[in-house]
């Protein structure tokens, strides 16, 4: 039982400690070069100061870093709803998928800040419109990653399924939607940055609550560690995230080759 | 008329009185290349196999054994002729389950365990209420302690074993196999074979074995239906005049060679 624990602690060191060891390294750098140098802290303060500023404003940086969570979390599953839903629609006629498709791309290709402030004009201050701006910005990859792994169905696979007298439907909840996991998982990993890159956004157009909205304040009055602070946080819930979504993904998809040569520990 | 008819069909066949012999007749199939040429890769092919016969469809690749194949388990029309397996329209016996289906390939879902993957016929078309216990298939596939492994964890042979008791586990009269053991190991291979052979003979299902191996075809079958590659009309019937049950020290047998010898002669027809 205790061999067994300290065996799951070494697998937990052995993961976190070159990236922890890198990352000291990168900010003992940091920090000497800005004592030496005696750069002005309105330009870029030492990592110290910045650490000391988020300890010190600890229950503010935690209000706003759950608003822009949830903001981002929410956007997040809104868009991967939809995008599931525009993947299974598309995926029953190549007709249907050429008249959507194209509609999908130029809400793609438009820019995501030139849209944000219309959202906040239409929808007010609240959290819808950050949401739907986070939920924007992941549907894309989300829809074509899954549309392309309903494609990529093995043809043997509904071959036999169509010899059982299955139906259209059958074969899609049976088959084609099972094997678009690993594709959206793939997508997955793409979008939940977005997400969170879609609620900043849509922060600095509107309201006083999040990260985003601290980084626009910090920056109208020079205050580089409030900003940097707010920096730091969004780094580390990117990092969260991203980590969330391989760990489901590791639990998922245990039976996908994808999952053969991963890392021990997640 | 026709939905009357095929209500009924769909009655007698469930109460049993099933005769599951497949007639082929006149089956014509031909395909485009991309740069609109006409390929004939079935013409005009007639032929007939009765209940509970074992017969192997043998010849070179791209010949159209594959495509033969499709077009009786309905999964393919033909541009001209028709099948029917014991009666019956290849879509309607797609609705009664009475076609079992194995690839060369094992084309398990590897997101299920093995149970789940046998039980996946069971599951298509599903009528409230319905139970049907699998575990005696299971057993005698020989993949008993692995009911609940995910496929990769298995073997190639064992994936093709649980291939094999998802093709049987709605109990079809029918066996439609495409090259089934091609990607096996040898030793693999010739043990399946036998396996094959000891599960025909308890439920006598008709079987359509595709191979482009001539000593497994005299091995399993009944009958060898040679198809060449060249004259795409033309099928020859060679009788597999062996006792059963088949043993393993047939590779030795004199007529067990000639056999194969006609056989590999028909085939450079």
């Amino acid at each position: 039982m205790l061999l067994e624990y300290l065996k799951q602690l070494r697998k937990l060191l052995n993961f976190v400690t070159p990236p922890i060891l890198v990352l000291l390294v990168l900010f003992s750098v940091w920090e000497f070069s800005v004592r030496i140098s005696g750069i002005a802290e309105y330009m870029l303060p030492a990592p110290s100061v910045i650490i000391m500023q988020i300890i010190s404003n600890l229950p503010d940086y935690a209000y706003d870093t759950g608003v822009t969570l949830i903001e981002a979390i929410g956007g997040f599953v809104l868009g991967v709803i939809i995008a599931m839903l525009g993947a299974v629609i598309m995926y029953q006629s190549r007709i249907l998928e050429r008249g959507l498709l194209p509609v999908a791309v130029l809400i793609k290709v438009t820019p995501i800040i030139a849209i944000a402030p219309l959202f906040v004009i239409w929808l007010g201050f609240g959290l819808i419109p950050k949401v739907l701006i986070a939920a924007i910005i992941t549907f894309f990859p989300v829809l074509v990653n899954c549309l392309a792994g309903m494609r990529a169905t093995s043809s043997d696979i509904t071959d036999l399924l169509k010899s059982l007298n299955a139906s259209r439907i059958e074969i899609m909840f049976k088959a084609s939607i099972p094997s678009s996991y690993p594709y959206l998982f793939a997508a997955f990993k793409i979008a939940i940055p977005l997400s969170v890159i879609g609620a900043v956004v849509g922060e600095w157009f509107s309201g006083d609550k999040g990260l985003g909205s601290v980084i626009i304040r910090a920056h109208y009055n020079l205050d580089m560690p409030e900003l940097f602070g707010a920096v730091f946080i969004l780094g580390f819930v990117g990092i969260l995230l991203t980590g969330m979504v391989w760990y489901l993904e590791k639990h998922i998809l245990f039976w996908h080759d994808s999952q053969k040569n991963q890392d021990e520990f997640l | 008329m026709q939905e009357l008819k095929n209500i009924l069909d769909g009655a007698s066949i469930r109460n049993g009185l099933r005769a599951n012999n497949i007639v082929v007749s006149g089956v014509s199939k031909s395909y485009f290349s991309e740069e609109g040429q006409k390929y004939n890769v079935l013409d005009s092919i007639n032929f007939e196999i009765g209940q509970s016969e074992f017969v192997s469809l043998v010849g070179p690749s791209g010949c159209g054994k594959t495509t033969m194949l499709k077009i009786i388990c309905g999964l393919i029309n033909p541009d001209r002729g028709n099948v029917t397996l014991g009666g019956y329209s290849p879509a309607i016996s797609q609705k009664n389950k009475n076609i079992g289906f194995v690839f060369q390939d094992p084309a398990l879902l590897p997101w299920r365990t093995v149970i789940e993957n046998i039980r996946l016929p069971l599951e298509i078309n599903k009528q409230p209420n319905e139970r049907k216990d699998i575990t005696e298939l299971v057993s005698f596939v020989g993949l008993e302690g692995f009911e609940n492994h995910y496929p990769y964890q298995l073997s190639g042979g064992m994936r093709q074993r649980v291939s094999l008791a998802r093709a049987l586990s709605a109990n079809p009269g029918i066996l439609l196999m495409d090259e089934p053991f091609a990607s096996l190991d040898e030793i693999t291979r010739e043990s399946m074979r036998y396996e094959l052979l000891r599960l025909w003979n308890t439920t006598k299902p008709t079987v359509l074995f595709v191979t482009h191996n001539c000593a497994e075809a005299v091995l399993l079958s009944d009958r060898v239906l040679v198809m060449s590659g060249s004259k795409s009309n033309q099928i020859i019937d060679i009788k597999i005049s062996l006792d059963r049950p088949r043993v393993a020290n047939l590779e030795t047998d004199g007529d067990f060679n000639k056999l194969i010898h006609r056989i590999k002669r028909a085939l450079k027809d």
